[in-house]
């Protein structure tokens, strides 16, 4: 039986069961096997009859092999042939539309106005490629504000819009007449003036608010204004001061407590109010029950009173200290220079414990700085 | 591939398994031919297949091999007899 594909072969030879044992040793399946009066018609599978051009070969057989014409099998398969026509004329048709833009180039210029350029002139989701007029596009682009150039053109399906934008004008830098002040009190360790007359010199004392550059140039005419500008480094100290009484009041709780339950029901409170049955107390809340429309919460006050709490300076001084010096290091600018340790000073009064802690950091105290949102964690 | 051999020809000997030969004729038109072992001669009236101890005949009209391969020989054509044939 020929099956689709099989290439035909005639033999003009008297040999046939020879032949045909032959090609059956060798593994082939032959079929439509039809005697002639000078040879015989056979059919083998494309893949095999390469095989079997070599058995005829070796045996020295005349033959001639008719194999399927492509395009007569492209015609059998009328379902191949007719995807084949679907797929040529899809590409056809989505070829010949535009269902893409891409924008590029624009930084300050906003995407979405150079959108709505696009799509005043149609060109929005898929439109046909004839009717884009990408010259009256481009100029419609170039006309928009901070767009000196632009490009359109289309590849393949998408719109390609390339602008390059005008360049910003340098906005002139504002003159500030302003003195430059202390912003911190310090010892003046370095002076860096870009403009104006500086008033101090390293090794002066200053203190907060204190002119450190002033805004004018000195001539031997007289004087003349100048915007006042640089940098002051000093020496300052960040400081914290701890006073632990002996005696102190606080308010403890004495173990007894009281609850109440409180209904609502649609948000509305449907139970009494329940006050407190202490004069001092803590108040809890509890949620017991929250689905939608009912909600019970339990209400919990502990009774608490005065109580006078006798401290231990030796034992609690440690804890303090080290709790301060965490609080004056945040306080330290992340800018500063450390210059040395965190310093502690206690002294024992009556019925008191004073403590005071010294941070010594160089840093810029000028007001012209912008001290930095970041505080060292030292 | 010698010990399989061995144990074929002795299972062959004994048995009898793989040396038949199977014949279905369907409907006096088509027959089917399993275990051959070649053909000995095609002709329309009459094609003799070759089978392990001897020749199968068939006779009839219009004779043609349909498909032939190492297993089996498929025959068509207006079919009278079938002949067992001893060597």
């Amino acid at each position: 039986m020929k099956r689709r594909g099989d290439v035909t072969f005639f033999l003009r030879t008297k040999r046939v069961p020879y032949l045909l044992n032959r090609a059956i040793k060798a593994g082939l399946s032959v079929s439509a096997v039809v005697l002639s009066s000078d040879g015989v018609a056979l059919s083998v599978s494309r893949r095999q009859s390469a095989a079997l051009r070599q058995i005829l070969l070796e045996e020295e057989i005349d033959y001639s092999e008719r194999g399927q014409n492509p395009f007569r099998a492209l015609l059998a398969r009328p379902v191949l042939l007719a995807s084949l026509a679907l797929t040529m004329a899809a590409i056809f048709l989505f070829g010949s539309f535009v269902y893409g833009v891409e924008i590029t180039g624009n930084h300050y210029v906003n995407t979405s106005s150079i959108r709505a350029v696009l799509t005043e002139n149609k060109v929005d989701g898929f439109v046909y490629k004839g009717a884009i007029d990408l010259e009256k596009i481009r100029g419609e682009i170039v006309a928009l504000d901070g767009i000196s150039f632009a490009s359109v053109s289309v590849k393949g399906n998408r719109l390609y819009v390339d602008v390059k934008e005008e360049i910003l004008p340098l906005s002139p830098e504002e003159e500030n007449f302003a003195p430059v002040l202390a912003e911190r009190a310090g010892v003046v360790t370095k002076i860096v003036a870009e403009s104006g007359t500086p008033l101090v010199t390293v090794g002066d004392v200053v203190k907060e608010g204190d002119v450190l550059i002033a805004p004018v140039y000195t001539f031997t005419e007289g004087e003349a204004p100048a915007p006042a500008k640089g940098e002051v480094y000093a020496l300052t100290v960040y400081t914290k001061e701890i006073v632990l009484p002996l005696f102190t009041l606080q308010n403890e709780r004495t173990g007894a407590k009281t609850s109440f339950r409180e209904i609502e029901l649609f948000g509305r409170k449907i139970s009494k109010e329940s006050p407190s049955p202490y004069p001092s107390y803590d108040v809890t809340e509890k949620v017991i029950l929250d689905c939608g429309f009912v909600r019970i919460t339990e209400k919990t006050y502990f009774e608490k009173c005065e109580v006078t709490v006798c401290h231990d300076f030796d034992l609690e001084a440690p804890a303090l200290i080290e709790k301060a010096r965490a609080e004056l290091l945040a306080e330290v600018p992340f800018h500063a220079y450390a210059t040395g340790s965190v310093v502690a000073e206690q002294k024992k009064l009556d019925n008191m414990l004073y403590i005071v802690l010294y941070y010594t950091v160089a840093q810029r105290i000028d007001s012209l700085f912008l001290p930095d949102s970041g505080r060292a964690g030292r | 591939m010698a010990y399989l051999q061995d144990i074929r020809r002795k299972i062959s000997e004994k048995e009898g398994l793989f040396s038949f030969s199977e014949l279905h004729l369907i409907n006096g038109a088509h027959c089917v031919i399993a275990g051959h072992k070649g053909l000995y001669s095609v002709g329309a009236d009459l094609i003799v297949i070759r089978r392990r101890g001897g020749r199968i005949a068939v006779r009839g009209e219009g004779l043609r091999v349909l498909t032939a391969d190492q297993s089996e020989i498929e025959l068509s054509g207006k079919i009278f007899a079938v002949e067992y044939l001893s060597e």
